[in-house]
């Protein structure tokens, strides 16, 4: 009974000790951008392995998601007569939700894991406290630009997730299906706002690259220096990424689009 | 740093596709695009029944696709 109570408390206590490291780490890191600019090979190295190797993942994700919200919304819209409002359909669930969204867990997956499982091997075969007795700060040099790289790429493959996605909505639904081609494109047009769902869209993808980056270097940097340590902290950031994005889309459409 | 060439032109070419993938989002799929006037005249025509016509509506004429005629 005692030890199930001291067992809650311990709990509790690395919880929070954890979210405390976290947020301090998060400002170290913030702290280490300037030097990354200064040295912007780090970052076009890491800039290649977070976002342009998962290019062909998420364009082909975003184009087949797109392909089964045009065929899902045309069976549902042709029943009222409404097929002509598909693109609006397609273009509204890609822009605002599912581009976003989708990407940051498909970078979470491919690049996140990634991320933390360099930077627990790294401190795991003591390559990070090799660079400290080297005099060279590992927050600086390893962390800051993996979590930069990170943040400057969500925003551009959610764009791009986005693009292929409508153009996947517009190859069923105009190619296949047969919806009118000035219809699909032009009630689109007139119901798809560039603030209102654009830029949100730009937003959210932003606060999810933040987010996802920082849970993917804190737990390379955080792990405990094993082999396992470094399985747990891996699965860990696809874990927490998951949670962490799907609940703060929904915290974020409510700021958005909330009417109160 | 072996390969920084071929490295920092795939990061270009990334960051490139990336804004224009934005730069689609902004004129192609939202209403910015509905600034740009296209070239057409105005037609004026009576009809008894025009139930389901919507602003944008697809309207043929004698078989031609007239594509996106604005409605009012």
């Amino acid at each position: 009974m005692f030890e199930w109570i001291r067992q809650l408390g311990r709990g509790g206590f690395g919880f929070f000790e954890k979210l405390g490291r976290s947020n301090l780490f998060l400002l170290k890191t913030l702290a280490g951008i300037p030097s990354v600019l200064r040295r912007p090979y780090l970052l076009i190295a890491q800039l290649l392995s977070v976002g342009v190797l998962s290019l062909l993942l998420i364009a082909v994700s975003g184009l087949f998601v797109g392909m089964v919200l045009a065929l899902q919304g045309y069976n549902t819209l042709v029943d009222f007569g409404a097929e002509e409002s598909l693109g609006v359909v397609v273009a509204l669930s890609i822009v605002r939700e599912l581009g976003p969204v989708v990407t940051a867990l498909l970078f979470a997956g491919r690049a996140g894991s990634a991320l933390t499982a360099e930077i627990g091997l790294m401190k795991a075969t003591e390559q990070l406290s090799g660079m400290e007795m080297m005099a060279v700060d590992p927050v600086h040099r390893v962390i800051a630009p993996r979590f930069l790289a990170g943040v400057l790429s969500m925003p551009l493959l959610a764009a791009i997730f986005s693009a292929v996605g409508i153009y996947g909505g517009y190859f069923v639904g105009v190619g296949l299906l047969g919806v009118d081609d000035g219809s699909f494109w032009s009630q689109m047009q007139s119901k798809v706002d560039l603030h209102e769902d654009v830029y949100n869209g730009v937003v959210k993808s932003l606060v999810f690259g933040v987010v996802v980056s920082w849970i993917a270097v804190f737990e390379g940097y955080d792990t405990v220096p094993t082999s396992e340590g470094v399985s747990r902290a891996t699965t860990r950031t696809v874990v927490y990424s998951a949670f962490a994005v799907l609940g703060l889309d929904f915290v974020l459409t409510a700021l958005m689009f909330g009417d109160y | 740093m072996k390969q920084t060439k071929t490295t920092e032109l795939l990061v270009g070419v990334f960051i490139v596709a990336g804004v224009a993938a934005l730069f689609v989002l902004a004129m192609k799929v939202s209403n910015l695009s509905s600034f740009s006037q296209a070239d057409g005249y105005t037609l004026t025509a009576h009809f008894e029944n025009i139930g389901g016509l919507k602003v944008k509506s697809p309207v043929t004429m004698a078989e031609y696709d007239c594509p996106g005629p604005t409605i009012g």
